[in-house]
């Protein structure tokens, strides 16, 4: 008895909470992935600062590990709970929260899709609508990454490249990776490449550096799909007393930017999380404030970050790395 | 003087009283029989004897010094074995691993005592023991799994008396063995006994226990019912003890 | 067996009755590796080369260091899920004390190890006291050491580590890379004490038999302590050596790694329900999966493919084996 009064009572709070917190409060419910990924704690920064600076609520809920898609799953029930005006998703894959962002199309609430990560087909045939996606997609990612590493081989664009993919079926890691290779292709057609998943693991990315370091002692470049597995490339190639290789990475973690400055890493892809965070924020409280209408894709920019770059400042969009 | 008296030897698991009070004595070179039913508190007994469970109240004590709650391995030490009615074997350890497990001689070096297994030492001594007691292996570096029955008690017994014991313990040794077996184990409890070592005998077979055994004690829940020279017994007497009947 | 012959003549005979009798060593996992090098050395012509070799010691290091620990807590019919978790764990420490504290580097390596034995000393006291089940203790430790890496470093790698320590993962003396070096000195010294000490003979004994080992006064308990402990041990050396080669202390370092160190001391001979282990067996074991994952980069193979041959591997490898036995029987 006495817990069906709780329920009761925490019914009734969800119901009042938005009127006696006033009308005009905005509220955005965040279901991100999990906090020990570093990518989603710069997104989580950014949606805290910029709902602070705009005077609107949001409540961030992430999961204990990557695969943890279920708990997302559940996480977005509690969410609908609180009667949010716009869910900001960071799905960990493209089906697991579809009944539950269904359930929120239905009822008006606006859905953004964080860095891509939702199948705009999928999640349409499930009858739920986007509002926009906001972040960088994946192929155009790759594509940067590929005319950086073409800018900097441009005496001899033969090759080889090695390519590391995420986890084998990621379509994020496999995304950047067709960028890259595409672009590639596109300036230099003749150029040798191999396309290796390194799981977005360190140590699996050294091995397989190593490995095919045995296959091309010759190897030109290195693009992989984060910076995570491009410094286990770095550290391979390093140890293996070749510093003049160039390996762009894909992301701007601290520790990738520490080891560009100290001369290890060559480059990253910065994909700048803060601002995506910070951007999606804004980009939902113009819409529901001045009623804009908004594209469905929002790119919130991306820049290859080099040593140089760190040193001189010249890139503005550094001051977002977090 | 008695080589092990046991006095008012109690335990309960929670509610359930296994044993209430158990008292006897064994001398040297003797043996004595312990029978009673399933349930009686046989294994229990021993299994304090030997270190395994420690009693509830009550003392053991060896050679008039008190050993109750001591862990097995010092127990062993002491000088009381047991030879388990499943033999307790490592079945994937070779013979010498089975009769020193436990006891391994180690080496030193440059005086310093270490952990390292002085296999030589071992095994000779393996092969002393087995060639003493007449049993037939393939060889002492065989998986004892891979042995017979009869080959796998010799070698428990081979571990039993390796290290000079002054009491052991046999936990139905003829209950698995062919009746030529079965001989062979008679004949060792006789020749450990004119060797002046005390043997506990627990066997369902009373003609087993009518041809060895000096004295019979019987349990009966948990206590002693009778304590009575096997010359001073029939067999009939014996049974109606185990059974309940007087 | 009434026979007064003496003990009948003592070597068993043949090379192969001989090798199983004596070492438990499983043949069938050495032709698998033998086949295996002969495939991808026709396969790939950058295969068989020295430094190509080194190449695959240096990568089945890691994975290698923790099958070896684990070879200790199967034969002893245990089970530790918690071995990546934990080398993360020590990787993070050691990182932290010698890139944030301002100690010396060398602190670094006492620090890991420590971290690691740690570890793995909280998992040996909660199963032989608190009579919790080896798996579900691991279970939670895995989880634990995991989070405990996470919160010191909140999410974030430690990064940039002194030169001296990087050597140690990434210095080659002579050729050979220091965690090749360090993996092989491990399984030296552990096969000698898993063969040749009282420690090493009673963990398989207990695997075998724990309650006849209790009634010999073997003291189980702090036994099975201390083979925990040595698991977290050699987990803390595979974190020490995987964070000087990446220069990194990561807390995502090491996931599912437990689960590679187990299949490659079973693919190695290791009795899943303990009571028989070799060293030489784990190394074994755990090249196969090196030289199959070298093999398949080699060959830029996509690693969909290294997951199903290494679970097809580790069936296989059991299979002969229990075909062996009835063969022999």
């Amino acid at each position: 008895m006495k817990n069906h009064l709780t329920i009761a009572a925490l019914g009734a709070a969800v119901i009042v909470a938005p009127v006696t917190a006033g009308a005009e409060t905005l509220l955005y419910g965040a279901i991100l992935k999990t906090p020990a990924n570093p990518h989603w704690n710069a997104m989580t920064q950014g949606i805290e600062d910029a709902a602070e600076e705009l005077g609107v609520e949001a409540v961030v809920s992430t999961v204990a590990n990557e695969g943890a898609a279920e708990q997302q799953l559940n996480n977005c029930e509690t969410m609908l709970l609180r009667e949010p005006d716009a869910l900001i998703v960071g799905a960990i894959n493209s089906n697991i929260l579809l009944p539950c962002l269904k359930r929120a199309s239905d009822q008006g609430i606006a859905i953004v899709d964080l860095d891509y990560n939702l199948d705009r087909t999928i999640a349409e045939d499930a009858g739920v609508t986007v509002t926009f996606t906001a972040g960088n997609d994946g192929e155009s990612t790759g594509a940067v990454g590929a005319d950086f590493v073409a800018e900097q081989l441009v005496d001899d664009l033969s090759g080889p490249v090695l390519v590391l993919e995420g986890l084998p079926g990621n379509p994020v890691g496999a995304a950047r990776g067709k960028g890259f290779r595409d672009r590639m292709a596109e300036i230099a057609p003749d150029i040798g490449m191999t396309t290796l998943n390194g799981d977005w693991d360190r140590g699996k990315s050294a091995n397989i550096t190593n490995d095919t370091l045995q296959r091309n002692p010759d190897l030109k470049a290195v693009f992989a799909a984060n910076d995570t597995m491009a410094l286990g490339a770095t550290e391979a190639l390093l140890a293996a007393g070749l510093d003049n290789v160039i390996v762009v990475g894909v992301d701007g973690t601290s520790d990738a930017i520490q080891s560009i400055k100290s001369g290890r890493l060559t480059a990253t892809v910065g994909q700048f999380p803060y601002l995506v965070g910070k951007r999606s924020v804004e980009l939902l409280t113009e819409k529901f404030q001045d009623h804009t209408e908004l594209d469905s894709y929002q790119s919130t920019g991306q820049s290859v970050i080099t040593q140089s770059i760190l040193e001189d400042g010249s890139d503005e969009m550094i001051q977002y790395l977090r | 003087m008695a080589t092990l008296q046991l006095r008012e030897v109690k335990k309960h698991f929670g509610p359930v009283n296994v044993l209430r009070g158990v008292t006897f004595d064994l001398h040297p070179g003797e043996c004595v029989a312990l029978v009673g039913d399933n349930g009686a508190g046989k294994s229990t007994l021993m299994k304090i004897v030997t270190g395994v469970y420690s009693a509830t109240s009550g003392s053991v004590i060896l050679d008039g010094e008190d050993i109750s709650g001591t862990p097995p391995g010092a127990i062993r030490e002491l000088g009381i074995e047991m030879i388990y009615q499943n033999l307790e074997l490592a079945g994937q350890q070779d013979v010498t691993a089975n009769i020193f497990l436990g006891r391994e001689p180690t080496r030193t070096i440059f005086g310093l005592a270490t952990n390292i297994i002085d296999f030589k030492t071992a095994r000779d001594q393996a092969e002393d023991m087995i060639r003493q007691l007449g049993a037939r292996l393939p060889s002492v570096d065989i998986q004892v799994g891979k042995l017979s029955g009869g080959q796998q008690q010799s070698v428990a017994i081979a571990r039993a008396l390796t290290f000079s014991p002054k009491v052991v313990i046999m936990d139905e040794p003829t209950a698995a063995l062919a009746v030529r077996e079965i001989e062979h184990v008679l004949d060792l409890i006789k020749e450990l006994k004119s060797r002046n070592i005390a043997v506990i005998l627990i066997s369902h077979r009373l003609t087993d226990v009518f041809e060895v055994a000096d004295r019979i004690v019987a349990l009966r829940q948990g206590t002693v019912i009778a304590d009575e020279r096997t010359g001073e017994t029939t067999m009939q007497d014996v049974v109606a003890h185990i059974v309940g009947a007087h | 067996m009434t026979d007064a012959n003496p003990a009948a003549p003592m070597r068993a005979q043949g090379l192969a009755a001989f090798m199983r009798e004596k070492s438990a060593l499983r043949l069938e996992s050495l032709i698998v590796l033998a086949l295996l090098v002969a495939v991808m050395s026709y396969a790939s012509p950058y295969f068989l080369t020295l430094a190509n070799i080194f190449n695959i010691v240096l990568a089945t290091s890691t994975i290698g260091i923790l099958a070896i620990g684990a070879t200790f807590v199967i034969g002893s019919a245990g089970i530790d899920l918690s071995v990546g978790s934990i080398m993360a764990f020590a990787g993070v420490v050691g990182a932290m004390v010698a890139a944030h504290l301002g100690l010396p580097w060398w602190l670094a390596v006492p620090a890991c190890l420590a971290a690691g034995a740690f570890a793995g000393w909280i998992n040996g006291l909660i199963v032989a006291y608190g009579g919790v089940p080896a798996f579900v203790v691991t279970l939670g430790m895995m989880g634990v050491a995991r989070g405990v890496a996470l919160l010191i470093t909140d999410g974030q790698a430690v990064y940039g580590l002194p030169e001296a320590l990087i050597w140690l993962g990434q210095g080659r003396p002579f050729g050979i890379p220091v965690p090749a070096i360090g993996f092989i000195v491990t399984a030296i010294i552990l096969h000698f004490v898993l063969t040749h000490t009282r420690f090493g003979r009673h963990t398989l004994v207990i695997g075998d038999n724990e309650h006849g080992a209790m009634a010999m006064g073997v003291p189980v308990r702090s036994l099975r302590i201390k083979i925990y402990a040595l698991s977290g041990l050699t987990a803390g050396l595979a974190g020490l050596f995987t964070m000087a080669r990446v220069n990194a202390g990561d807390p995502t370092a090491g996931m599912n790694f437990e689960l590679a160190a187990i299949t490659a001391s079973i693919i190695g001979g290791t009795h899943l329900f303990g009571g028989r282990a070799t060293i030489l067996g784990t190394v074994i074991g755990a090249l196969i999966m090196g030289v199959l994952q070298n093999g398949l980069n080699l060959l830029a193979i996509p690693s969909f493919w290294q997951q199903i041959s290494i679970g097809i591997v580790l069936v296989a490898a059991v299979w002969l084996d229990q075909l062996a036995k009835r063969g022999v029987e």
